[in-house]
């Protein structure tokens, strides 16, 4: 994008031309930063739902003064002859009402009593998720939240529903997993709608993307979100305030793709191996886990890696006791069936200072790689790994503090394909 | 305003189910078609933008993401 923005920087200050961004990332705020980071001072929409339909990105578009799109491909290595020497000599503009404004026809944000006077239940609970974000408008509670998922997921398990609206009740999912109204579960639905969604349409690179975003490095085309550092030193350099990310970028979110499949090379002990330590019986940490699969499991043509897996692991206080964090960080031992391979089975999780503050860990899990000279045996799927996660905690009330330790186990599953659906009816 | 907003809504909302029950697949950004009436939200929450509305001058849409 900073080459086009370069491009047409002086058609924008002319008034010839109006330059609008849209992005269909999950959270607005990294896009800001993008966007503060580049210098981009034209408006970027929002569009999480991807309610424009988009199957990629980048697209450029030409729009014309009846507002009609043009056809032909735009690249900007030939922006000369397509636009200045093209477009705008062919049919040129007059500088309009919009010349010196940053951008046209702005109104300000709709109002929560217009997304309630739409009929169709499925779209106004849209609209309300999409703006409640927006000044002026009022934030949804958690019963708004579970009114307006409800309602998507009707519309999504109705017969013959487009596919779009299970990919967007995951966005919707997702958006609760990010607010204060979090329900556990709400990450781990979000993928499975994004993959359901996948499956009837494989070649939806906006709906491939979003899982990919959370997924395993075997997966992941590039890192999402590795220039975000680069972004806010740079900024801060300048003597500028970066712009906060609201959502903390998960390790998947950074990490780098690979094409290789690594083998466990480091021998971790475990650190209770006659399981003497007390368990977390009262239930003052809550465990949840998330699976993130590889998209390849929605294509029926791909069978393998089935199973390879990024797991993401929040340990999270229930409400009557926090963390310690001069105790040291808690730990995870995880043990994955045989054949499984995980690059180590001790890991240690975030441990912000913050005593009441989820920790995070994130790991990867694949399964056996099949012998292409034999036909296929058992399947690898499900499969499950079992762990036990360690940490030090305090409780509110009374203040004991104590180590305590939780078992857990993470079932890992093939996503329903289409066919599968299909043969349902 | 708010009436704009709310006019481009209802646009928006009208076009997208027509849309969607013709041609499941495809994106409502077609060469050759109108902008369909949709308003979305600017990244920084300040404001909306209905691109049913951007009439009378030339512009170029850029869909992208950060990453």
């Amino acid at each position: 994008m900073p080459v086009w923005h370069e491009k047409t920087k002086a058609l924008r200050e002319s008034g010839e031309l109006v330059v609008i961004g849209i992005t269909q990332e999950q959270h607005p705020d990294r896009c800001q930063l993008y966007a503060q980071w580049q210098g981009i001072d034209w408006p970027i929409l929002w569009d999480p739902f991807n309610l424009t339909g988009s199957a990629a990105v980048p697209v450029v578009l030409a729009v014309d003064e009846a507002g009609v799109i043009r056809p032909g491909r735009l690249d900007v290595r030939r922006f000369e002859e397509q636009i200045v020497e093209g477009w705008m000599a062919d049919t040129p503009a007059k500088p309009g009402p919009t010349a010196g404004r940053p951008y046209p026809d702005v109104v300000p944000p709709s109002t929560r009593a217009a997304a309630d006077s739409v009929g169709d239940p499925a779209q106004a609970a849209l609209s309300r998720l999409l703006w409640c974000r927006t000044a002026g408008e009022e934030h949804l509670d958690g019963a708004a939240y579970g009114a307006v998922l409800q309602t998507l997921e009707q519309a999504a398990l109705a017969p013959d529903a487009d596919p779009a609206l299970t990919f967007r009740h995951g966005v919707a999912l997702r958006m609760r997993y990010d607010s204060e109204h979090r329900r556990t579960g709400d990450f781990q639905r979000a993928l499975d709608a994004w993959m359901s969604a996948l499956g009837r349409r494989p070649s939806q690179y906006i709906w491939r993307r979003r899982i990919q975003q959370w997924g395993p490095r075997l997966d992941k085309p590039y890192p999402f979100y590795d220039w975000v550092e680069e972004a806010q030193t740079s900024l801060i350099a300048a003597g500028s305030v970066p712009h906060p990310i609201q959502i903390a970028l998960s390790g998947a979110e950074l990490a780098s793709g690979t094409r290789e499949i690594p083998i466990r090379n480091i021998q971790d002990s475990h650190p209770d191996p006659e399981a003497a330590l007390k368990r977390d019986d009262k239930h003052l940490i809550e465990l949840e886990s998330t699976v993130c699969l590889h998209t390849g499991v929605t294509s029926k043509r791909v069978r393998e890696p089935a199973g390879s897996s990024r797991i993401h692991l929040v340990l999270r206080p229930t409400g009557r006791a926090h963390f310690e964090p001069a105790a040291g960080p808690a730990k995870i031992w995880v043990e994955v069936p045989p054949g499984w391979n995980t690059p180590r089975q001790l890991l240690t999780a975030s441990s912000p200072a913050d005593p009441d503050a989820a920790r995070l860990v994130e790991f990867e899990v694949r399964p056996p790689q099949p012998d292409l000279t034999k036909p296929p045996t058992s399947p690898t799927l499900p499969a499950t790994i079992r762990g036990t996660a360690f940490y030090f905690v305090c409780e509110d009330e009374g203040g004991e503090c104590q180590f305590l330790a939780q078992d857990f186990e993470i079932l890992i599953r093939a996503p329903r394909r289409a066919d599968d659906r299909a043969q349902d009816k | 305003m708010r009436c704009l907003s709310f006019l481009g809504l209802s646009v928006f909302l009208w076009t997208g189910t027509v849309q969607a029950s013709q041609d499941r697949s495809a994106s409502l950004l077609q060469p050759g078609h109108p902008l369909p009436g949709l308003v979305l939200p600017t990244i920084d929450g300040k404001a909306t933008v209905d691109l049913g509305a951007l009439r009378g001058t030339k512009v170029l849409l850029i869909q992208f993401a950060s990453w």
